[in-house]
């Protein structure tokens, strides 16, 4: 059972990082919403538990590419951990993002040829 | 982030998660879920909180440490819960670790410390050497010539210096003293690289005579007799009734050849005899030293000095033919004799450590059988293997240090112990002795020595503990299980192995044991009871020439003789070597002249002594100034220079002292007259080959007086102090002691290790006898079910008694064979320091061998014991 949730995050880790940093760029959001949100846009095709967030979410804080503090939830009152993205965790997405750009591209390439290549 | 944010950073998270459950619950509500399955629900879309904190914690960079101090709680906890183990292992440890760490100090003072002087490690000894046929090798300093041409390899050495030790007297003020004093010639004080705490060096002029009467004080001195008076330089002292002015004062720290406090240097001004050709040969009793060039090795210096040696024996054949030069590390020079003392002591408690390595890790392997189920669950609720073992050695690694912490404590009060009783025998060779404590060398090298102890009896346990079948070990209720029986011959080893180890000590310790009770039942050749001496040196200034010499000791004898309860006096001035030449024996090639001691002795000194005549006739007064040159010659000479013939009557010639050269007045050969019995001195191993002159023929300044009573020997000695005061008011007495604790003292610098090592050994043999009780009672207690049924089935008490017995001496035959066979590969070492035997002495490692079984079938029989008393009926309900 350990073992499978390590395997399930370790494939995960390198796009779950760019994921989370995009999903913050719609503003601040807490540990909840930020899975929440992922899972709702991937309509649910990303079958990950909210729980594999946070070692992420502070995987990201200590790089200094989110910011994170407590602030009351404007629906809830009460406070939740909000992370916020930084200028560095800016560019970083523009980093990640051209980068599995490119892999995808590359991936693509190989997968459908297109007909100029032929 | 820091560590010491840790625990707010911990508490944050868990509120983090927390909060974001809460929410995840809320919503769950909200659409419309029973309280408890929105409770699941919410738990199942969240994951694994245990993971995720753990995970989270790593991403944090502590986790190795956080997961560490974890396992220290929890190893502690673990210890506290089993007091019994707990005390038993840490206290086998602490011995283990408490014996090294002890020896390992006095290594530490003797060996490993450096000189305490700049770039020791440049700073030789230099020595002239030259084989003996039959004689072995003969060593002595280096002449002033032959130092003139060393010092001249200015690639090689920067410094060459040479010196001699000088007991002077301060013949000043109302009290007189005596003082260390060294004479030492320009460099020698330079070349340790200590300035003066002020003052000055001795300059060039001043090595010459004439010029050469100044000083350089001590520190002890400069405080206590000139009250570290600031205005010292310029002042005169008095020494052996001669003005020398102080030029210089040395630092506290000072200490010549390592560990002496000196209170005198003054120059050495050789004659210009000394320093022409002659010297070459009537100097060797020059004590050298050196500093050799930065980068210059000793193999290099070696070199050049066998080079040199060469040209100097076909230069100048007569006194340097067959004679080579030594080079060896200074500090190396001043522990040569404790080497292989340190060495078997050390061998000695390593074993020692072995094997309480290897209780401590038998009882690990019977903890790690009870605590099966718990390591199963342990790997049930997800830790893996390689974390299971993790958690066993810090168990062990805490086990270790709290044994090392207290071995530490028992190293500290050994360290007492080792420092009194070394310090009594200090003369005899072991330097550094009064700085033997625990030092960082030795803080470290317990602290390596503890990890590893703790990592090498904790491996095999905590391998042989994570090795669980997890449906076997929750399913099973303590039967035997397949695992088991892996364990057991891992257990079995371990006891074979302490076995091996303790048949090995014991062997050692009973060849010293052999060789010190061969040594103590050797005729020394001398009866050492009622027997007091005491030593008196005339001084130069007083006693110029041979006849005053002559007449003070001749009227000494003749007064103490006569003294009431005193039966024999006589006067020896001790050995020194010298070459001679056996008459009826082809002349020696030069450089092969036989050597021999040469002891001048008064015609009483026999029977003070008791030293018994072989053959011929003892001296007499007639045997004086004028008549025929006698000698005696002891029945190692005879046999050695005359195996077939009678030597009475025969000729030898004293060629020269071996060290100073001297010609020993006896150019004139010496016709023997009898033959002594062979006796021993120092060295106990071998008999001494003595030639006996009497001192009217040979006149001497200083001697040893030995006085035979047939009352309490120190009764007389005031008597005795009263007859010299009588002749001479101003001559002073030194060094009054009993012959016997003198012979003592030499027995107590042989005892010392050898105790040690007795000591080692019997702990090591206690420690294995423990080891194999403690596996023949657990396989006992475990097969209690095997042997109920055995019994049950018709197997009396008699048989299972004898089966238990038997499987002990297996496990102890296969460990003594093991130790028999290291014993005698590792007897090498213990060849050339045993007496009377062979290092493979077949006896002692019989006696050995023996003690050992019986000793472990005794540790056998309470288990068997047991196991023969086992009620069938009662242990087959249990099950």
């Amino acid at each position: 059972m350990a073992r499978q949730a390590q395997t399930r995050s370790a494939v995960l880790q390198g796009t779950l990082d760019m994921l989370i940093l995009r999903t913050l760029l719609y503003g601040p959001a807490h540990g909840h919403q930020i899975g929440k949100h992922i899972q709702r846009t991937t309509n649910d095709f990303l079958q990950m538990q909210h729980g594999s967030l946070y070692p992420a979410l502070h995987r990201l804080e200590k790089r200094g590419w989110v910011t994170a503090k407590w602030e009351t939830a404007p629906d809830r009152n009460r406070e939740f951990k909000y992370y916020r993205l930084t200028e560095k965790g800016r560019k970083q997405l523009m980093v990640e993002e051209s980068q599995w750009k490119q892999m995808a591209e590359a991936v693509a390439r190989v997968m459908w040829p297109t007909v100029e290549e032929n | 982030m820091k560590w010491w944010q840790l625990r707010k950073r911990s508490a944050d998270l868990e509120r983090e998660l927390q909060s974001d459950l809460d929410l995840e619950v809320e919503e769950q509500r909200e659409r419309g879920a029973s309280a408890e399955e929105a409770r699941y629900a919410a738990r199942r879309a969240f994951g694994n909180t245990v993971l995720i904190r753990e995970q989270t914690h790593e991403v944090w960079g502590w986790a190795m440490f956080e997961r560490l101090w974890q396992d220290i709680r929890y190893a502690w906890r673990g210890l506290l819960r089993s007091p019994g183990f707990t005390l038993t292992a840490c206290l086998t440890l602490a011995l283990g670790i408490g014996a090294n760490a002890a020896i390992f100090s006095l290594v530490s003072a003797i060996v490993l410390r450096p000189l305490p002087y700049p770039s020791p490690k440049q700073l030789v000894g230099l020595g002239q050497w030259r084989n003996q046929k039959g004689e072995g090798y003969v060593q002595t300093g280096v002449s002033a010539p032959n130092l003139i041409d060393i010092a001249a390899q200015k690639k090689i050495f920067q410094q060459v210096c040479y010196y001699r030790w000088n007991q002077f007297n301060i013949t000043e003020g109302n009290h007189p003293e005596s003082a260390k004093g060294i004479k030492g010639s320009l460099d020698m004080l330079p070349m340790f690289g200590i300035q003066p705490l002020f003052g000055r060096f001795f300059t060039a002029k001043e090595m010459e005579q004439g010029h050469d009467q100044v000083a350089i004080i001590g520190h002890h001195l400069w405080q206590t007799r000139y009250g570290a008076d600031p205005a010292i330089l310029g002042k005169t002292i008095h020494l052996d009734q001669k003005p020398y002015t102080i030029v210089g004062v040395m630092p506290a720290r000072f200490r010549f050849t390592w560990d002496e406090e000196m209170d005198v240097f003054v120059p050495l001004a050789l004659t210009p005899e000394e320093k022409s050709e002659i010297g070459r040969a009537t100097t060797r009793d020059l004590q050298a030293q050196a500093r050799l060039q930065p980068g210059i090795s000793i193999k290099q210096a070696q070199a050049a000095m066998d080079t040199l040696a060469a040209n100097l024996a076909v230069e100048h054949p007569d006194a340097n033919k067959g004679w080579g030069f030594k080079v060896e590390p200074l500090h190396a020079a001043y522990y040569r004799n404790m080497g292989k003392p340190l060495l078997i002591m050390s061998g000695a408690v390593l074993f020692v450590l072995l094997i309480a390595c290897g209780n401590v890790a038998n009882l690990l392997l019977a903890r790690a059988t009870v605590r099966k189920r718990e390591m199963a669950v342990r790997a049930a609720v997800g830790a893996s293997r390689s974390r299971i073992i993790r958690q066993l050695l810090t168990e062990s690694v805490l086990l270790a240090a709290i044994g090392g912490v207290l071995g530490l404590l028992l190293a500290y009060v050994g360290d007492r112990i080792l420092t009194t009783q070394m310090t009594q025998y200090h003369r005899f060779s072991i330097p550094n002795a009064s700085v033997v404590n625990i030092d960082w060398r030795v803080l470290l090298y317990s602290l390596g020595l503890t990890l590893l102890t703790g990592v090498v009896f904790g491996l095999a346990p905590a391998f042989a503990a994570s090795k669980t079948d997890l449906n076997e070990s929750l399913r099973e209720s303590g039967a035997n299980s397949s695992a088991d029986s892996g364990r057991r011959r891992l257990r079995n080893g371990l006891v074979m192995s302490e076995i091996a180890l303790a048949l090995v000590l014991l062997t050692g310790a009973g060849l010293l044991v052999r060789t010190f009770l061969g040594l103590m039942h050797v005729d020394l050749g001398i009866d050492p009871t009622n027997v007091v001496t005491m030593e008196i040196d005339l001084p130069h200034y007083k006693y110029a020439d041979a006849i005053n010499q002559k007449a003070f000791f001749q009227q000494l004898l003749d007064r103490v003789q006569n003294l009431p309860g005193v039966n024999a006096a006589g006067i020896e001035q001790p050995s020194s070597s010298v070459f001679f030449r056996p008459q009826g024996q082809p002349p020696a090639q030069p450089g092969q002249e036989p050597t021999a001691s040469l002891n001048v002795v008064s015609p009483g000194d026999f029977k003070a002594m008791g030293i018994g005549l072989a053959a011929g006739r003892g001296f007499t007064r007639n045997d004086a100034a004028g008549a025929t040159p006698v000698a005696l010659i002891s029945e190692v000479v005879a046999h050695r220079y005359w195996p077939n013939s009678n030597p009475i009557g025969q000729h030898v010639t004293i060629l020269q002292r071996v060290y100073s050269g001297q010609s020993a007045d006896t150019a004139n050969s010496l016709e023997i007259v009898g033959i002594m019995k062979d006796r021993r001195g120092y060295n106990l191993w071998e008999p001494r080959a003595d030639i006996y002159v009497p001192f009217e023929q040979h006149p001497i300044a200083w001697g040893n007086l030995y006085v035979r009573t047939s009352v309490a020997p120190m009764s007389v000695v005031p008597s005795i102090r009263e007859a010299v005061r009588t002749l001479d008011s101003e001559q002073p007495v030194n060094d009054v002691r009993l012959l016997s604790e003198e012979i003592a003292q030499t027995y107590g610098t042989l005892a010392f290790p050898m105790t040690l090592v007795w000591i080692f050994a019997s702990l090591a043999l206690v420690l294995s006898a423990v080891g194999i009780f403690g596996v023949m009672s657990y396989t006992v207690s475990r097969r209690t079910h095997e042997l109920a049924i055995r019994m049950a089935l018709g197997a009396d008490r008699k048989m299972v008694l004898q089966q238990v017995l038997r499987e002990g001496l297996g496990v102890t035959l296969f460990g003594v064979g093991v130790g028999l066979v290291v014993a005698l590969a590792l007897s090498q070492v213990m060849a050339g320091y045993v007496y009377g035997i062979k290092a493979t002495d077949p006896i002692t490692y019989a006696v050995a061998t023996l003690v050992l079984i019986l000793t472990a079938l005794m540790a056998c029989y309470v288990p068997a014991r047991r196991a023969a008393s086992v009620n069938p009926m009662k242990a087959l309900r249990t099950e």
